[in-house]
């Protein structure tokens, strides 16, 4: 999984164009000379990411009229428990907003991009799930007769239905911004937030489905009972987990330019089906009390964590590589460019400037960084062989 | 430095393809799993005759299975139903809906009626119970039953909690060719019941 290799196998871009070393002191000379980072061209890709960016928009509104259709019945009979669902479920979608935009190395994801990652789990995934799920649902049991179809449908439809659907908008941000998921990192975080929008919206859903098999007698209860199940108990292993491992894959893929040697088709292709089998596990009727769904959940999670934690490894080495490299083009010392890579290390290598040129050597880190970040991005990036890039 | 941020990969041109392949895929997948699976479910059968004479438990909890025995002429709708809590049955022009839902707590039947009289709401709108009047299965189940009024139609709605009140099973039919249809169901609900089983509490 790791691709931070010793040495780079597509040329490394410290020879380029950078300005001249000056002295070396306060860990900030010279980067005054760098240029605003790369924000993204719309030259001959304008077609496909102005394509991406309709279809994107079109897929949210559809399903966003999918969902309404679905829920807007239960949400009037039953308007106080909806929206106490809805707080208790926002306020914890909130912090874990917050917190999967944290979990990025070094620099946090656009906030764009992350609030339309969450905006695509919340309305398209889940609209276009709802009827992709029922039919097939219908098609299990059908098929293989109800006791079958009632048993083993969900485990049979969700992971099929539900990542492709959420990995389908990780694609399209991918495509229509491309600086966005550079590589497995961003593919995890963006993975991450748009299965975190379609758990709030399954939640929200769910609480109104358990009024309705309580038989609608205390809707409060049911909204209750459901957030400690959905969100205090399994919520640790949920969408957001099983997604950020399908994002991965994405981000692998789209750092090839969608064009992977066969080794990192094969691992995108492996984190693909380790997100549907852990879904497939979630969903499956076995170990199916109580204890067996925290099981379930620490094994979602788990897997999350191992590949967070390798992705992670591999992208600080590649960005503090890049620092490196910048700095010594730039007459920095290593130590003080390396330490830009962390939000700790830039707060550290702050404190060392005067007060008043603070904001001045903070937006100086801020350029220095974004272009490490770019540097980092195109470290061991094999493309498939005899294709043109 | 500009120069060579132009040359950063996500920043290049990419080839004629670039960009095109990912978006044709995520249409396609789209495409796939929406209209595909519609498709397929179009072409299986939707229902599935229930055998005359045939029992069936749609529900099963805490000691109790709740059992209906049907007469010829009546099918289910294998891709609304889930074992256990959702059924659809169809008798020529009747639909039948079955639900099983199990309070938080042992309530009353009117505090059950109560709580169906939202539910029907939650599908239609315009949809009503009136007060329930009680009703005993032949089989012996005890419960509720009542009329369902909506813009669309009028129907019939009935409830019959087990005898440990930790499920009920809830009930409304509706009929496309009139109220004189609807008998079927009253026979139907009539052979309702609620057997013992083993381990139960």
């Amino acid at each position: 999984m790791s691709h931070a290799g010793p040495e780079p196998e597509r040329p490394s871009t410290r020879d380029a164009h950078v300005p001249s070393p000056r002295g070396s002191g306060q860990g900030h000379e010279g980067t005054e000379r760098l240029p605003a980072p790369q924000t993204g061209r719309w030259g001959s890709q304008n077609l496909p990411r102005l394509a991406s960016a309709i279809l994107f928009g079109l897929l949210c509104v559809v399903g966003f009229g999918l969902m309404v259709n679905g829920l807007l019945g239960a949400v009037l009979v039953f308007p106080g428990q909806s929206v106490l669902s809805a707080l208790m479920i926002a306020v914890v979608g909130a912090l874990a907003f917050w917190l999967l935009r944290r979990v990025r190395p070094v620099t946090p994801p656009s906030k764009v991009f992350s609030l339309l990652a969450l905006i695509w789990g919340m309305t398209a995934a889940v609209g276009l799930a709802l009827v992709a799920n029922g039919n097939l649902s219908a098609v299990w049991n059908t098929v293989g007769g109800l006791p079958f179809g009632s048993a083993w449908g969900a485990a049979l439809t969700a992971p099929i239905n539900e990542e492709l659907l959420k990995v389908a908008g990780i694609v399209l941000i991918a495509v229509m911004a491309p600086r966005v998921v550079r590589g497995p990192m961003d593919g995890f975080v963006i993975g991450a937030l748009v299965g975190l929008g379609f758990q709030v919206v399954e939640d929200f859903t769910y609480s109104l489905n358990v009024i309705a098999m309580q038989g609608g007698v205390d809707g409060i209860v049911a909204v209750v009972q459901t957030f400690i199940l959905r969100v205090v108990l399994t919520g640790l292993g949920s969408h957001w987990a099983m997604t950020a491992v399908a994002g991965t894959a994405v981000g692998l893929v789209a750092a090839a330019s969608w064009r992977p040697d066969q080794r990192r088709a094969l691992w995108a292709a492996l984190l693909l089906l380790i997100a549907v089998g852990v879904h497939w596990f979630f969903d499956t009727p076995l170990l199916g009390d109580l204890f067996g769904a925290i099981a379930k959940t620490l094994v979602v999670f788990v897997t999350a964590m191992v590949v967070y934690f390798v992705v992670r490894h591999a992208y600080r080495a590649r960005v503090r590589r890049a620092l490196a490299e910048e700095g010594d083009e730039l007459g920095l010392r290593r130590s003080s460019a390396v330490a830009l890579a962390s939000r700790h290390g830039r707060r550290r290598e702050l404190r060392k400037v005067p007060q008043p040129e603070r904001p001045a050597a903070a937006e100086r880190q801020d350029r220095m960084v974004a272009m490490a970040e770019d540097r980092a991005s195109e470290y061991r990036v094999p493309i498939a062989p005899g294709r043109p890039e | 430095m500009v120069e060579e941020s132009g040359g950063l990969r996500h920043a290049r041109p990419g080839g004629p393809r670039s960009g095109w392949i990912p978006l044709g895929i995520v249409a396609a997948v789209v495409v796939i799993l929406v209209f595909g699976w519609m498709a397929l479910n179009a072409v299986l059968p939707d229902t599935t005759p229930v055998a005359a004479g045939r029992s069936v438990t749609v529900a099963s909890d805490a000691g109790y299975d709740a059992k209906l025995t049907f007469e010829e002429g009546w099918e289910l709708h294998q891709g609304s139903s889930t074992e256990g809590s959702r059924y659809q049955f169809s008798k020529g022009p009747v639909v039948m809906l079955l639900s099983v839902v199990t309070p938080p707590e042992r309530v009353s039947e009117t505090e059950l009626w109560d709580g169906m009289r939202n539910l029907v709401r939650v599908g239609d709108s315009s949809a009503s119970l009136t007060d329930p009047q009680p009703v005993t299965s032949e089989a012996g189940a005890e419960g509720l039953a009542g009329t369902l009024h909506s813009n669309q139609t009028t129907g019939t709605a009935a409830l019959f909690p087990s005898p440990n009140g930790v499920f009920a099973v809830e009930t409304t039919a509706t009929s496309s060719a009139g109220e004189s249809d609807l008998v079927d169901v009253e026979k139907l609900l009539q052979s309702l019941r609620f057997d013992r089983t083993e381990g139960g509490s």
